[in-house]
Protein backbone atom coordinates (compact mmCIF):
# COMPACT_ATOMS: atom_id res chain seq x y z
CA UNK A 1 0.00 0.00 0.00
CA UNK A 2 2.68 2.77 -1.13
CA UNK A 3 0.05 4.85 -2.59
CA UNK A 4 -1.09 5.09 0.70
CA UNK A 5 1.46 5.95 2.60
CA UNK A 6 2.27 8.27 -0.52
CA UNK A 7 -1.13 9.88 -0.60
CA UNK A 8 -0.47 10.63 3.15
CA UNK A 9 2.78 12.60 2.45
CA UNK A 10 1.04 14.34 -0.06
CA UNK A 11 -1.32 15.73 2.90
CA UNK A 12 1.25 16.64 4.99
CA UNK A 13 3.36 18.74 2.27
CA UNK A 14 -0.23 20.48 1.95
CA UNK A 15 -0.48 21.48 5.56
CA UNK A 16 3.58 22.39 6.18
CA UNK A 17 4.92 24.04 4.01
CA UNK A 18 8.51 23.57 5.58
CA UNK A 19 8.07 19.75 5.33
CA UNK A 20 7.28 20.28 1.66
CA UNK A 21 10.41 22.34 1.05
CA UNK A 22 12.55 19.38 3.07
CA UNK A 23 10.87 16.84 0.25
CA UNK A 24 12.04 19.00 -2.88
CA UNK A 25 15.47 19.60 -0.86
CA UNK A 26 16.02 15.71 -0.77
CA UNK A 27 14.69 14.63 2.45
CA UNK A 28 14.19 10.96 2.78
CA UNK A 29 10.54 10.10 3.87
CA UNK A 30 10.23 7.08 5.78
CA UNK A 31 8.20 4.48 3.88
CA UNK A 32 8.46 5.81 0.22
CA UNK A 33 11.32 4.78 -2.25
CA UNK A 34 13.10 7.20 -5.01
CA UNK A 35 10.66 6.50 -7.43
CA UNK A 36 7.84 7.82 -5.20
CA UNK A 37 10.01 10.84 -4.14
CA UNK A 38 10.37 11.35 -7.97
CA UNK A 39 6.85 11.10 -8.71
CA UNK A 40 6.45 13.77 -5.78
CA UNK A 41 9.25 16.19 -6.76
CA UNK A 42 8.01 16.35 -10.14
CA UNK A 43 4.95 18.38 -9.25
CA UNK A 44 5.67 22.22 -9.28
CA UNK A 45 5.93 23.19 -5.68
CA UNK A 46 4.05 26.51 -5.55
CA UNK A 47 1.28 23.57 -6.31
CA UNK A 48 1.24 22.72 -2.92
CA UNK A 49 0.23 26.13 -1.37
CA UNK A 50 -2.41 27.59 -4.05
CA UNK A 51 -5.02 27.51 -1.00
CA UNK A 52 -3.23 29.69 1.24
CA UNK A 53 -6.05 29.34 3.96
CA UNK A 54 -6.19 25.45 3.90
CA UNK A 55 -4.45 25.25 7.52
CA UNK A 56 -6.87 28.12 9.07
CA UNK A 57 -9.86 26.02 7.78
CA UNK A 58 -8.50 23.15 9.48
CA UNK A 59 -7.93 24.97 12.73
CA UNK A 60 -10.94 26.37 12.45
CA UNK A 61 -13.14 22.87 12.78
CA UNK A 62 -10.67 21.92 15.84
CA UNK A 63 -11.06 25.08 17.17
CA UNK A 64 -14.82 24.37 17.62
CA UNK A 65 -14.38 21.31 19.44
CA UNK A 66 -11.01 22.57 21.74
CA UNK A 67 -12.80 26.28 21.85
CA UNK A 68 -11.42 26.50 25.86
CA UNK A 69 -8.53 25.47 26.08
CA UNK A 70 -7.16 26.91 23.00
CA UNK A 71 -8.40 30.27 24.05
CA UNK A 72 -6.52 29.30 27.27
CA UNK A 73 -3.21 28.46 25.27
CA UNK A 74 -3.47 31.86 23.17
CA UNK A 75 -3.84 33.49 26.40
CA UNK A 76 -0.78 31.83 27.82
CA UNK A 77 1.63 31.76 24.85
CA UNK A 78 -0.05 35.01 23.47
CA UNK A 79 1.18 33.54 20.09
CA UNK A 80 -0.31 32.59 17.05
CA UNK A 81 2.63 31.20 15.76
CA UNK A 82 3.18 28.60 18.27
CA UNK A 83 -0.52 27.47 17.64
CA UNK A 84 -0.12 27.49 13.92
CA UNK A 85 2.79 25.28 14.38
CA UNK A 86 0.36 22.33 15.02
CA UNK A 87 0.86 21.43 11.25
CA UNK A 88 4.66 21.11 11.91
CA UNK A 89 4.07 19.09 15.04
CA UNK A 90 5.55 15.65 15.55
CA UNK A 91 2.34 14.32 16.66
CA UNK A 92 0.52 15.83 13.48
CA UNK A 93 3.16 13.91 10.93
CA UNK A 94 2.46 10.89 12.99
CA UNK A 95 -1.46 11.04 13.04
CA UNK A 96 -1.66 11.67 9.66
CA UNK A 97 0.58 8.97 8.18
CA UNK A 98 -0.97 6.60 10.35
CA UNK A 99 -4.77 7.13 9.76
CA UNK A 100 -5.18 8.71 13.08
CA UNK A 101 -7.12 11.64 14.19
CA UNK A 102 -6.32 14.97 13.89
CA UNK A 103 -8.17 16.28 16.63
CA UNK A 104 -5.65 13.98 18.93
CA UNK A 105 -2.69 15.43 17.65
CA UNK A 106 -4.47 18.62 18.13
CA UNK A 107 -4.95 17.78 21.72
CA UNK A 108 -1.53 16.93 22.48
CA UNK A 109 -0.19 19.97 20.80
CA UNK A 110 -2.34 22.07 23.35
CA UNK A 111 -0.69 20.26 26.09
CA UNK A 112 2.66 21.07 24.84
CA UNK A 113 1.82 24.74 24.41
CA UNK A 114 0.07 24.67 28.02
CA UNK A 115 2.56 22.63 30.55
CA UNK A 116 3.00 25.28 33.39
CA UNK A 117 -1.13 26.31 32.70
CA UNK A 118 -2.62 24.80 36.21
CA UNK A 119 -6.61 25.10 34.51
CA UNK A 120 -5.58 23.62 30.87
CA UNK A 121 -5.21 19.61 31.61
CA UNK A 122 -8.95 19.02 33.23
CA UNK A 123 -10.14 21.43 30.49
CA UNK A 124 -8.65 19.47 27.89
CA UNK A 125 -9.97 16.36 29.20
CA UNK A 126 -13.69 18.15 29.35
CA UNK A 127 -13.54 18.67 26.07
CA UNK A 128 -11.41 15.87 24.85
CA UNK A 129 -14.56 13.86 26.04
CA UNK A 130 -16.98 16.26 24.71
CA UNK A 131 -15.51 15.61 21.11
CA UNK A 132 -15.80 11.54 22.08
CA UNK A 133 -19.24 11.93 22.58
CA UNK A 134 -19.62 13.95 19.54
CA UNK A 135 -18.10 11.19 17.77
CA UNK A 136 -20.76 8.60 18.98
CA UNK A 137 -23.26 9.78 17.84
CA UNK A 138 -22.01 8.74 14.20
CA UNK A 139 -21.01 5.47 14.49
CA UNK A 140 -21.68 2.61 17.09
CA UNK A 141 -18.79 3.21 19.35
CA UNK A 142 -16.10 0.57 19.07
CA UNK A 143 -16.12 0.42 23.61
CA UNK A 144 -19.55 -1.34 22.51
CA UNK A 145 -18.22 -4.14 20.58
CA UNK A 146 -18.06 -7.45 21.63
CA UNK A 147 -20.53 -7.50 24.71
CA UNK A 148 -19.84 -10.47 27.10
CA UNK A 149 -22.93 -13.47 26.72
CA UNK A 150 -25.67 -12.83 28.84
CA UNK A 151 -27.37 -9.91 30.40
CA UNK A 152 -25.02 -7.08 30.53
CA UNK A 153 -25.20 -3.24 30.72
CA UNK A 154 -22.82 -0.51 29.41
CA UNK A 155 -22.70 3.35 28.95
CA UNK A 156 -25.18 4.71 26.16
CA UNK A 157 -23.30 6.23 23.08
CA UNK A 158 -22.88 9.53 23.69
CA UNK A 159 -22.71 9.37 26.91
CA UNK A 160 -19.80 10.51 28.82
CA UNK A 161 -18.51 11.20 32.49
CA UNK A 162 -15.85 12.07 34.97
CA UNK A 163 -14.76 13.97 38.13
CA UNK A 164 -13.13 17.10 37.25
CA UNK A 165 -11.25 19.57 38.95
CA UNK A 166 -13.63 22.49 40.54
CA UNK A 167 -12.78 25.22 38.44
CA UNK A 168 -13.15 23.74 35.51
CA UNK A 169 -16.36 24.73 34.13
CA UNK A 170 -15.73 28.34 35.66
CA UNK A 171 -12.18 28.26 33.26
CA UNK A 172 -14.55 26.90 30.18
CA UNK A 173 -17.37 29.36 31.29
CA UNK A 174 -14.63 32.31 31.21
CA UNK A 175 -13.01 31.25 27.80
CA UNK A 176 -16.88 31.42 26.43
CA UNK A 177 -17.77 34.60 28.20
CA UNK A 178 -14.49 36.10 26.25
CA UNK A 179 -15.07 34.32 22.73
CA UNK A 180 -19.15 35.40 22.80
CA UNK A 181 -17.80 38.99 23.38
CA UNK A 182 -15.09 39.27 21.03
CA UNK A 183 -17.23 37.38 18.67
CA UNK A 184 -19.99 40.60 18.63
CA UNK A 185 -16.95 43.02 17.45
CA UNK A 186 -14.65 41.28 16.28
CA UNK A 187 -12.59 44.24 14.94
CA UNK A 188 -11.78 44.78 19.15
CA UNK A 189 -8.94 42.66 19.20
CA UNK A 190 -7.40 45.22 17.80
CA UNK A 191 -7.90 48.10 20.72
CA UNK A 192 -5.93 47.76 23.71
CA UNK A 193 -8.90 47.88 26.12
CA UNK A 194 -9.95 44.68 24.67
CA UNK A 195 -11.44 42.50 27.11
CA UNK A 196 -8.88 39.81 28.54
CA UNK A 197 -9.19 36.33 29.79
CA UNK A 198 -10.24 36.47 33.22
CA UNK A 199 -9.15 33.08 34.51
CA UNK A 200 -10.50 31.39 38.13
CA UNK A 201 -8.05 30.25 40.46
CA UNK A 202 -6.58 26.82 40.05
CA UNK A 203 -6.60 25.89 43.95
CA UNK A 204 -8.06 22.70 45.10
CA UNK A 205 -11.80 22.34 45.28
CA UNK A 206 -14.21 20.28 45.36
CA UNK A 207 -14.14 18.11 42.59
CA UNK A 208 -17.06 18.15 39.82
CA UNK A 209 -18.68 14.95 38.85
CA UNK A 210 -20.31 15.99 35.41
CA UNK A 211 -22.18 13.70 32.98
CA UNK A 212 -22.52 14.44 29.42
CA UNK A 213 -25.65 13.59 27.63
CA UNK A 214 -26.83 14.42 23.79
CA UNK A 215 -29.31 16.83 24.26
CA UNK A 216 -30.79 17.42 20.15
CA UNK A 217 -27.91 15.54 18.75
CA UNK A 218 -25.22 17.77 20.41
CA UNK A 219 -23.41 16.35 23.70
CA UNK A 220 -24.08 18.29 26.89
CA UNK A 221 -22.79 18.92 30.24
CA UNK A 222 -25.09 18.19 33.65
CA UNK A 223 -24.21 17.28 37.17
CA UNK A 224 -26.05 14.19 38.38
CA UNK A 225 -24.01 13.76 41.55
CA UNK A 226 -20.94 11.48 41.95
CA UNK A 227 -22.70 7.93 42.50
CA UNK A 228 -24.45 8.30 39.14
CA UNK A 229 -21.15 10.06 37.19
CA UNK A 230 -19.21 7.23 39.35
CA UNK A 231 -21.35 4.44 37.96
CA UNK A 232 -21.78 5.56 34.53
CA UNK A 233 -17.58 6.19 34.27
CA UNK A 234 -17.24 2.92 35.04
CA UNK A 235 -19.84 1.43 32.51
CA UNK A 236 -16.97 2.44 29.56
CA UNK A 237 -17.38 -1.43 27.83
CA UNK A 238 -20.25 -3.59 28.33
CA UNK A 239 -20.16 -5.64 31.69
CA UNK A 240 -21.57 -8.27 33.14
CA UNK A 241 -25.28 -6.94 34.76
CA UNK A 242 -25.10 -9.74 37.48
CA UNK A 243 -21.40 -8.30 38.26
CA UNK A 244 -22.39 -4.68 38.18
CA UNK A 245 -25.62 -4.91 40.28
CA UNK A 246 -23.11 -6.97 42.87
CA UNK A 247 -20.97 -4.04 43.25
CA UNK A 248 -23.19 -1.38 43.24
CA UNK A 249 -25.29 -3.17 45.87
CA UNK A 250 -21.96 -3.53 48.12
CA UNK A 251 -21.78 0.57 47.55
CA UNK A 252 -25.65 1.28 48.02
CA UNK A 253 -27.48 -1.64 49.11
CA UNK A 254 -29.48 -3.87 46.56
CA UNK A 255 -32.57 -1.85 46.92
CA UNK A 256 -30.65 1.53 45.32
CA UNK A 257 -28.78 -0.54 43.11
CA UNK A 258 -31.65 -1.42 41.41
CA UNK A 259 -33.09 1.59 41.39
CA UNK A 260 -30.28 3.05 40.17
CA UNK A 261 -29.82 0.72 37.34
CA UNK A 262 -33.53 1.22 36.43
CA UNK A 263 -33.21 5.08 36.45
CA UNK A 264 -30.17 4.62 34.42
CA UNK A 265 -31.54 2.80 31.86
CA UNK A 266 -35.00 4.72 31.50
CA UNK A 267 -33.19 7.95 31.10
CA UNK A 268 -31.00 6.32 28.25
CA UNK A 269 -27.81 7.03 29.98
CA UNK A 270 -26.82 3.12 29.78
CA UNK A 271 -27.98 0.46 27.42
CA UNK A 272 -28.62 -2.92 28.27
CA UNK A 273 -28.36 -6.18 26.16
CA UNK B 1 -26.54 -4.71 -12.78
CA UNK B 2 -27.63 -3.37 -16.05
CA UNK B 3 -25.35 -2.76 -19.17
CA UNK B 4 -24.57 0.91 -19.27
CA UNK B 5 -26.45 1.11 -22.62
CA UNK B 6 -29.53 0.42 -20.94
CA UNK B 7 -29.29 3.12 -18.54
CA UNK B 8 -31.95 5.65 -18.64
CA UNK B 9 -31.28 8.69 -20.00
CA UNK B 10 -31.82 11.78 -18.27
CA UNK B 11 -30.88 14.79 -20.37
CA UNK B 12 -29.76 17.56 -18.63
CA UNK B 13 -29.58 18.26 -15.02
CA UNK B 14 -28.03 20.98 -11.85
CA UNK B 15 -26.62 19.52 -9.04
CA UNK B 16 -26.99 20.75 -5.46
CA UNK B 17 -25.66 20.17 -1.87
CA UNK B 18 -27.07 20.06 1.40
CA UNK B 19 -28.56 23.17 2.93
CA UNK B 20 -27.62 25.42 -0.43
CA UNK B 21 -31.40 26.86 -0.95
CA UNK B 22 -30.52 29.94 1.11
CA UNK B 23 -27.20 30.72 -0.17
CA UNK B 24 -27.60 30.74 -4.09
CA UNK B 25 -30.76 30.85 -5.97
CA UNK B 26 -30.74 27.91 -8.31
CA UNK B 27 -30.33 25.25 -5.59
CA UNK B 28 -33.95 25.22 -5.34
CA UNK B 29 -34.07 22.81 -8.26
CA UNK B 30 -37.74 23.02 -8.74
CA UNK B 31 -37.90 26.88 -9.26
CA UNK B 32 -35.01 26.86 -11.41
CA UNK B 33 -36.80 24.11 -13.87
CA UNK B 34 -40.18 26.37 -13.42
CA UNK B 35 -37.73 29.35 -14.41
CA UNK B 36 -36.29 27.56 -17.42
CA UNK B 37 -38.80 25.20 -18.57
CA UNK B 38 -37.52 22.61 -20.58
CA UNK B 39 -34.21 22.89 -19.37
CA UNK B 40 -33.65 21.13 -16.27
CA UNK B 41 -34.67 17.17 -16.54
CA UNK B 42 -32.43 16.02 -13.45
CA UNK B 43 -31.67 16.75 -10.11
CA UNK B 44 -27.73 15.05 -8.76
CA UNK B 45 -27.75 15.39 -5.34
CA UNK B 46 -24.82 16.11 -3.57
CA UNK B 47 -25.27 14.16 -0.30
CA UNK B 48 -23.46 13.23 2.94
CA UNK B 49 -24.89 11.11 5.54
CA UNK B 50 -23.64 14.09 8.60
CA UNK B 51 -25.95 16.45 6.77
CA UNK B 52 -28.44 14.00 5.27
CA UNK B 53 -30.98 15.70 2.83
CA UNK B 54 -32.53 18.98 2.80
CA UNK B 55 -36.03 19.97 1.93
CA UNK B 56 -34.77 21.22 -1.60
CA UNK B 57 -33.80 17.15 -2.13
CA UNK B 58 -36.92 15.89 -0.80
CA UNK B 59 -39.20 18.10 -2.53
CA UNK B 60 -37.82 17.19 -6.03
CA UNK B 61 -37.82 13.47 -5.44
CA UNK B 62 -41.09 13.68 -4.08
CA UNK B 63 -42.24 15.18 -7.40
CA UNK B 64 -41.17 11.91 -8.83
CA UNK B 65 -38.43 13.82 -10.50
CA UNK B 66 -35.06 11.55 -11.93
CA UNK B 67 -32.56 11.66 -9.33
CA UNK B 68 -28.67 10.94 -9.45
CA UNK B 69 -27.14 10.43 -5.94
CA UNK B 70 -23.27 12.55 -5.67
CA UNK B 71 -21.62 11.00 -2.46
CA UNK B 72 -19.42 13.42 -0.55
CA UNK B 73 -18.11 11.40 2.27
CA UNK B 74 -16.76 8.39 0.88
CA UNK B 75 -12.67 7.79 -0.14
CA UNK B 76 -12.86 5.26 -3.40
CA UNK B 77 -9.39 5.55 -3.16
CA UNK B 78 -9.36 3.71 0.07
CA UNK B 79 -11.37 0.25 -0.15
CA UNK B 80 -11.65 0.20 3.61
CA UNK B 81 -13.55 3.43 3.86
CA UNK B 82 -17.07 1.64 2.87
CA UNK B 83 -17.89 0.84 6.50
CA UNK B 84 -21.18 -0.60 7.46
CA UNK B 85 -22.67 2.53 9.08
CA UNK B 86 -22.00 4.28 5.93
CA UNK B 87 -23.68 1.74 3.52
CA UNK B 88 -26.66 1.83 5.87
CA UNK B 89 -26.83 5.43 5.71
CA UNK B 90 -26.11 5.41 2.15
CA UNK B 91 -28.74 2.81 0.90
CA UNK B 92 -31.68 4.72 3.60
CA UNK B 93 -30.82 8.13 1.41
CA UNK B 94 -30.65 6.23 -2.11
CA UNK B 95 -34.07 4.47 -1.64
CA UNK B 96 -35.33 8.27 -0.78
CA UNK B 97 -34.40 9.75 -3.53
CA UNK B 98 -34.90 6.70 -5.95
CA UNK B 99 -31.60 7.53 -7.59
CA UNK B 100 -30.66 6.11 -10.75
CA UNK B 101 -26.77 5.09 -10.18
CA UNK B 102 -24.34 6.20 -7.48
CA UNK B 103 -21.23 8.86 -8.67
CA UNK B 104 -19.07 10.72 -7.13
CA UNK B 105 -14.69 12.39 -7.02
CA UNK B 106 -13.27 9.21 -7.21
CA UNK B 107 -10.46 9.79 -4.74
CA UNK B 108 -10.30 11.39 -0.97
CA UNK B 109 -13.17 13.00 0.63
CA UNK B 110 -11.59 12.81 3.95
CA UNK B 111 -8.10 12.33 5.51
CA UNK B 112 -7.87 8.99 6.43
CA UNK B 113 -11.04 7.87 8.80
CA UNK B 114 -14.16 9.14 8.47
CA UNK B 115 -14.02 11.63 11.22
CA UNK B 116 -15.41 15.50 12.22
CA UNK B 117 -12.66 17.60 10.83
CA UNK B 118 -11.02 15.34 8.03
CA UNK B 119 -13.15 16.65 5.45
CA UNK B 120 -10.73 17.27 2.61
CA UNK B 121 -10.96 16.66 -1.35
CA UNK B 122 -7.75 15.15 -3.00
CA UNK B 123 -7.10 12.92 -5.69
CA UNK B 124 -5.88 9.73 -6.36
CA UNK B 125 -2.28 8.94 -6.44
CA UNK B 126 -2.27 8.21 -10.75
CA UNK B 127 -0.07 4.76 -10.06
CA UNK B 128 -1.41 1.67 -11.34
CA UNK B 129 -1.32 0.11 -7.64
CA UNK B 130 -4.21 2.70 -6.75
CA UNK B 131 -5.94 1.80 -9.44
CA UNK B 132 -6.49 -1.40 -8.40
CA UNK B 133 -7.07 -0.77 -4.87
CA UNK B 134 -9.95 1.68 -6.62
CA UNK B 135 -10.91 -0.93 -8.95
CA UNK B 136 -11.98 -3.05 -6.00
CA UNK B 137 -13.60 -0.24 -4.08
CA UNK B 138 -16.01 0.42 -6.65
CA UNK B 139 -16.95 -3.18 -7.19
CA UNK B 140 -17.71 -3.69 -3.65
CA UNK B 141 -19.62 -0.43 -3.66
CA UNK B 142 -21.63 -1.64 -6.83
CA UNK B 143 -22.52 -5.09 -5.31
CA UNK B 144 -23.46 -3.53 -2.29
CA UNK B 145 -26.01 -0.63 -3.36
CA UNK B 146 -27.10 -2.62 -6.34
CA UNK B 147 -26.69 0.39 -8.97
CA UNK B 148 -24.11 1.44 -11.35
CA UNK B 149 -21.10 3.39 -9.68
CA UNK B 150 -20.03 5.83 -11.62
CA UNK B 151 -16.93 7.51 -10.44
CA UNK B 152 -15.51 11.42 -11.49
CA UNK B 153 -12.18 12.60 -12.10
CA UNK B 154 -11.48 15.25 -9.07
CA UNK B 155 -10.22 18.35 -9.18
CA UNK B 156 -6.74 19.22 -7.59
CA UNK B 157 -4.03 21.53 -7.96
CA UNK B 158 -1.47 18.65 -7.70
CA UNK B 159 -1.80 15.37 -9.56
CA UNK B 160 0.95 12.80 -7.99
CA UNK B 161 1.98 9.33 -9.85
CA UNK B 162 3.27 8.10 -13.24
CA UNK B 163 -0.41 7.85 -14.86
CA UNK B 164 -2.33 10.74 -16.97
CA UNK B 165 -5.58 11.25 -15.75
CA UNK B 166 -7.41 9.46 -18.64
CA UNK B 167 -5.06 6.40 -17.96
CA UNK B 168 -5.88 6.11 -14.49
CA UNK B 169 -9.49 6.28 -14.98
CA UNK B 170 -9.19 4.49 -18.32
CA UNK B 171 -8.27 1.47 -16.48
CA UNK B 172 -10.51 1.88 -13.13
CA UNK B 173 -13.86 2.34 -14.91
CA UNK B 174 -12.54 -1.03 -17.47
CA UNK B 175 -11.60 -3.44 -14.57
CA UNK B 176 -14.63 -2.28 -12.39
CA UNK B 177 -16.92 -2.81 -14.95
CA UNK B 178 -18.23 0.54 -14.27
CA UNK B 179 -18.90 3.92 -15.77
CA UNK B 180 -17.13 6.65 -15.61
CA UNK B 181 -18.74 10.55 -14.65
CA UNK B 182 -16.36 13.14 -16.77
CA UNK B 183 -16.00 16.30 -15.15
CA UNK B 184 -14.94 18.17 -17.85
CA UNK B 185 -13.82 20.97 -16.18
CA UNK B 186 -11.95 19.07 -13.47
CA UNK B 187 -10.20 17.24 -16.59
CA UNK B 188 -9.42 20.69 -18.78
CA UNK B 189 -7.94 22.18 -14.96
CA UNK B 190 -5.28 19.43 -15.22
CA UNK B 191 -4.98 19.28 -18.87
CA UNK B 192 -3.67 22.88 -18.27
CA UNK B 193 -1.66 22.54 -15.39
CA UNK B 194 -0.24 19.43 -17.54
CA UNK B 195 0.42 21.94 -20.10
CA UNK B 196 -1.30 19.26 -22.64
CA UNK B 197 -4.39 19.80 -25.16
CA UNK B 198 -7.66 19.25 -23.41
CA UNK B 199 -8.28 16.20 -25.39
CA UNK B 200 -5.23 14.52 -24.98
CA UNK B 201 -5.60 11.06 -24.17
CA UNK B 202 -9.02 11.04 -25.17
CA UNK B 203 -8.87 9.41 -27.95
CA UNK B 204 -7.16 6.02 -26.72
CA UNK B 205 -10.12 6.34 -23.59
CA UNK B 206 -13.16 3.99 -23.70
CA UNK B 207 -15.56 6.47 -24.22
CA UNK B 208 -18.35 3.96 -23.84
CA UNK B 209 -17.73 4.08 -20.43
CA UNK B 210 -18.84 7.69 -19.77
CA UNK B 211 -22.50 7.87 -18.82
CA UNK B 212 -22.51 11.55 -17.08
CA UNK B 213 -20.67 14.64 -17.97
CA UNK B 214 -20.67 17.96 -15.42
CA UNK B 215 -19.96 21.37 -17.28
CA UNK B 216 -18.81 23.90 -15.00
CA UNK B 217 -16.78 27.40 -15.27
CA UNK B 218 -14.17 28.05 -13.04
CA UNK B 219 -11.52 31.38 -12.71
CA UNK B 220 -7.90 31.34 -14.05
CA UNK B 221 -5.85 32.42 -10.52
CA UNK B 222 -1.65 33.54 -10.36
CA UNK B 223 -0.28 32.11 -7.38
CA UNK B 224 3.33 33.23 -7.14
CA UNK B 225 3.16 32.72 -10.90
CA UNK B 226 1.74 29.55 -11.51
CA UNK B 227 -1.36 29.50 -13.17
CA UNK B 228 -4.08 27.56 -11.65
CA UNK B 229 -7.59 27.50 -12.30
CA UNK B 230 -9.96 27.43 -9.15
CA UNK B 231 -13.01 25.31 -9.87
CA UNK B 232 -15.51 27.80 -8.71
CA UNK B 233 -18.80 26.91 -10.20
CA UNK B 234 -19.19 30.32 -12.11
CA UNK B 235 -21.77 30.48 -15.61
CA UNK B 236 -19.15 30.55 -17.89
CA UNK B 237 -16.90 27.41 -18.64
CA UNK B 238 -12.97 28.09 -20.18
CA UNK B 239 -12.86 27.50 -23.46
CA UNK B 240 -10.96 23.82 -22.89
CA UNK B 241 -13.57 22.89 -20.75
CA UNK B 242 -15.82 23.54 -23.73
CA UNK B 243 -13.54 21.92 -26.18
CA UNK B 244 -13.67 18.49 -24.36
CA UNK B 245 -17.44 18.75 -23.70
CA UNK B 246 -17.70 19.23 -27.42
CA UNK B 247 -15.71 16.08 -28.08
CA UNK B 248 -17.78 13.28 -25.05
CA UNK B 249 -20.93 14.88 -26.96
CA UNK B 250 -19.41 13.57 -30.11
CA UNK B 251 -17.85 10.55 -29.23
CA UNK B 252 -19.19 9.41 -26.12
CA UNK B 253 -22.07 6.72 -27.33
CA UNK B 254 -23.71 5.99 -24.09
CA UNK B 255 -23.97 9.27 -22.55
CA UNK B 256 -27.03 9.48 -20.57
CA UNK B 257 -26.51 12.93 -18.43
CA UNK B 258 -25.09 16.19 -18.30
CA UNK B 259 -24.73 17.87 -15.16
CA UNK B 260 -24.38 22.01 -15.24
CA UNK B 261 -22.54 22.25 -12.51
CA UNK B 262 -23.79 26.30 -11.92
CA UNK B 263 -25.81 26.17 -8.09
CA UNK B 264 -24.56 29.50 -7.04
CA UNK B 265 -25.68 31.98 -9.75
CA UNK B 266 -28.78 33.26 -11.10
CA UNK B 267 -31.19 31.79 -13.42
CA UNK B 268 -30.69 34.65 -15.89
CA UNK B 269 -26.71 33.97 -15.81
CA UNK B 270 -27.04 30.58 -16.22
CA UNK B 271 -29.92 30.58 -18.90
CA UNK B 272 -27.86 30.21 -22.05
CA UNK B 273 -25.97 27.53 -21.68
CA UNK B 274 -28.94 25.37 -20.06
CA UNK B 275 -30.44 26.09 -23.68
CA UNK B 276 -27.48 25.22 -25.41
CA UNK B 277 -26.68 22.04 -23.43
CA UNK B 278 -29.98 20.79 -24.44
CA UNK B 279 -30.03 21.88 -27.79
CA UNK B 280 -26.53 19.79 -28.18
CA UNK B 281 -28.03 16.50 -25.39
CA UNK B 282 -31.61 16.87 -25.91
CA UNK B 283 -33.78 14.54 -23.58
CA UNK B 284 -34.83 12.65 -25.80
CA UNK B 285 -32.08 10.73 -27.93
CA UNK B 286 -32.12 12.08 -31.97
Amino acid sequence: MTHQALHRVTVRMLFDPAFAASVYAGAEVPGLGTEELGWLRAVDPRAWSVDAVRPERALRGLFDEYKGSTTLVLHHTRSLARLRAFFQSEAFHREIQQRGSMAQAYREHLAGLGQGLPQLPDLLRLEHTLAVCRRERDTTPARLHDPPAGAWVARAPQVGAGQFEGHVLETLNAAEQLLFQIGLLPAMVLADDRPTLSLPPASPSEPLHLVIRPIDGEPRLVQLGRVVSQTLAELDRPQPLGRVHKRLSERLGEANAQRLIGDLSRGQLVVLG
Amino acid sequence: MRHLSELPRLGVGISCEFGGGPRGQGLDALALRDALPGCVHFLEVGADLARGLDENMLRWAAEGLPTTYHFLDLNLAERQDMDPAWLRGTLQQLRALDAAWICGDAGYWHLGRRERGHELLLPPILSPAAAEEMVAAIASLQQAVGLIVLPENPPAAAFVGPLHLLDFFGRVVAQADCGLLLDAAHLAVYQLQQGLDPRTGLDDFPMDRIVEMHVAGGTVRDHRGLMWVEDDHGPQPLPETWAIVEHVLEHAPNLKAVVYECEHNLATEVAPLFSALNEAFPLEAP
